[in-house]
């Protein structure tokens, strides 16, 4: 028998394709329904990585562990199902042809939307596994530091961290 | 009468979310060489449209060293390879979804002529990128505002069915190993057949009187060979021998039965010493 998943359930989604059939019998009617429950898959970038203000030759770290400002993914999808993931991550922030590099990146992954009690993770390119818990979650949660020249043009410089998660 | 339709039921009214990436229904799309198409539905839940872009490429999961899921990705596949990839294309391919809102995307094949009977394999990539958040800072006294944007791609296997189609797996080489508080768990997994084993592995730690203490459910597909690790969480297991059971079967809750092609169980078991 088919059965819903209880990750289908936590996601809150289910795509249902349903076929109805009516006919009319007199004056009474009857309805045949069926539907397909669809697990999905969901992947999301929950929280940019923010470093708000910084100074011309200050460094400036958020670390993974930072609550408010780290970069945090999350992943869900069936229980127990192994993942794939990896990161494309920016040598240099960019803002009107200046760079501004960014780079020392840590991060974290955790069944738990938590950095404790999970693994340290090297953010990369190279692909890594993972597995989503028992409830069908997986969270990533990266930082870096970003190292201002002293002589760089004010502005607002942003990038993109992009995680590509394997099903 | 009759009346087909799509609907997302459970979101409808639902709050828009803070974040970026967008839902996927199915995690799998098996296209039917009658049919020749395939749909995947997209769902954004976000407060921010969400611009996706769809691609394809051939690869299959397989493992690394330590057992973990990889996917291989093969840029130039060759003839011998059961690649789809060139020949399945979506429509669309660019497309933006607003919040709240769902799109389907079309998947069409176009098989060469003469394609054998067999399962054909792609990997689907949906490049999901939120709106520009706002660099926040306080413009009055910072010289310099900093602020990395998120986006998320999610690959999908795409399987693609042509006449009869069969499969089936070989299991050997169980072996394992407490670590810590975990049994690990490994085994050499060989696709039999012209098409993906798409199941589960079931593992159980069993006493001496056959009682479960541990056991482990996840699915699994094996395209070619495989040697998978698994941690079974055993924690402070007392001195003795056990047995370890790993069953392979083709039962998935995630998937349509009429999707999951059947074949018979495959069981293995190997004892266990804890020293």
């Amino acid at each position: 028998m088919y059965t819903a998943s209880k990750a289908a359930l936590a996601t809150l989604v289910l795509a249902l394709v349903a076929t109805a059939a009516v006919r009319a019998q007199g004056v009474n009617g009857s309805i045949s329904a069926t539907a397909t429950v669809q697990s999905p898959i969901t992947v999301t970038g929950a929280q940019n990585l923010g470093f708000g203000n910084v100074f011309p030759g200050v460094a400036k770290t958020v670390a993974y562990s930072d609550a408010t400002n780290s970069g945090q993914f999350s992943v869900t999808g069936q229980a127990s199902t192994p993942v794939t993931y990896s990161f494309s991550l920016p040598t240099n922030l960019t803002s009107s042809g200046n760079n501004l590099p960014i780079g020392s990146w840590t991060g974290y992954l955790n069944t738990t939307n938590s950095t404790s009690g999970g693994s340290a993770i090297t953010p990369s390119a190279t692909p890594a596994g993972g597995t989503l818990s028992a409830s069908g979650a997986l969270y990533l949660f990266v930082g870096a530091t970003v190292t201002p020249p002293v002589n760089l043009p004010a502005g607002s410089y942003t990038g993109t961290v992009t995680l590509t998660v394997s099903y | 009468m009759k009346r087909t339709g799509l609907s997302l039921a459970l979101l409808c009214g639902a709050a828009p979310l803070a974040g970026q990436g967008v839902v996927i229904a199915p995690h799998a799309v098996f296209i039917d060489a009658r049919t020749r198409s395939g749909a995947v539905l997209l769902y954004n839940p976000n407060a921010d449209p969400a611009e996706v872009v769809i691609s394809f490429f051939f690869g299959y999961p397989a493992t690394d060293s330590a057992g973990s899921i990889v996917v291989r990705t093969v840029e130039h596949p060759d003839a011998t390879s059961p690649s789809a990839a060139s020949w399945i294309q979506a429509f669309p391919r660019r497309l933006t979804v607003p919040p709240l809102e769902r799109q389907t995307i079309r998947l069409l094949a176009s098989p060469p002529p003469g394609l054998a009977d067999g399962e054909y394999w792609a990997r689907l990539v949906i490049s999901a990128k939120g709106g520009q958040l706002p660099v926040t800072g306080v413009a009055d006294t910072a010289k310099l505002k900093v602020g990395l944007t998120l986006e998320v791609r999610t690959i999908i296997g795409v399987f693609y069915r042509k006449g009869a189609v069969h499969t089936g797996v070989t299991l050997s080489g169980l072996r394992t190993a407490v670590v810590g508080d975990s049994l690990a768990v490994w085994a050499r997994l060989t696709q039999q057949g012209n098409a993906a084993y798409i199941g589960s592995a079931h593992a159980a730690l069993l006493d001496s009187t056959g009682k479960t203490l541990a056991e482990l459910k996840a699915p699994i597909g094996v395209y070619y060979a495989m040697e998978p690790r698994w941690a079974l969480p055993i924690g402070a297991l007392a001195p003795g021998r056990y047995r370890l059971r790993l069953d392979l079967s083709t039962g998935r809750e995630d998937l349509a039965p009429e999707l999951v092609l059947p074949s018979p169980p495959v069981r293995d078991s190997v004892e266990v010493r804890v020293p």
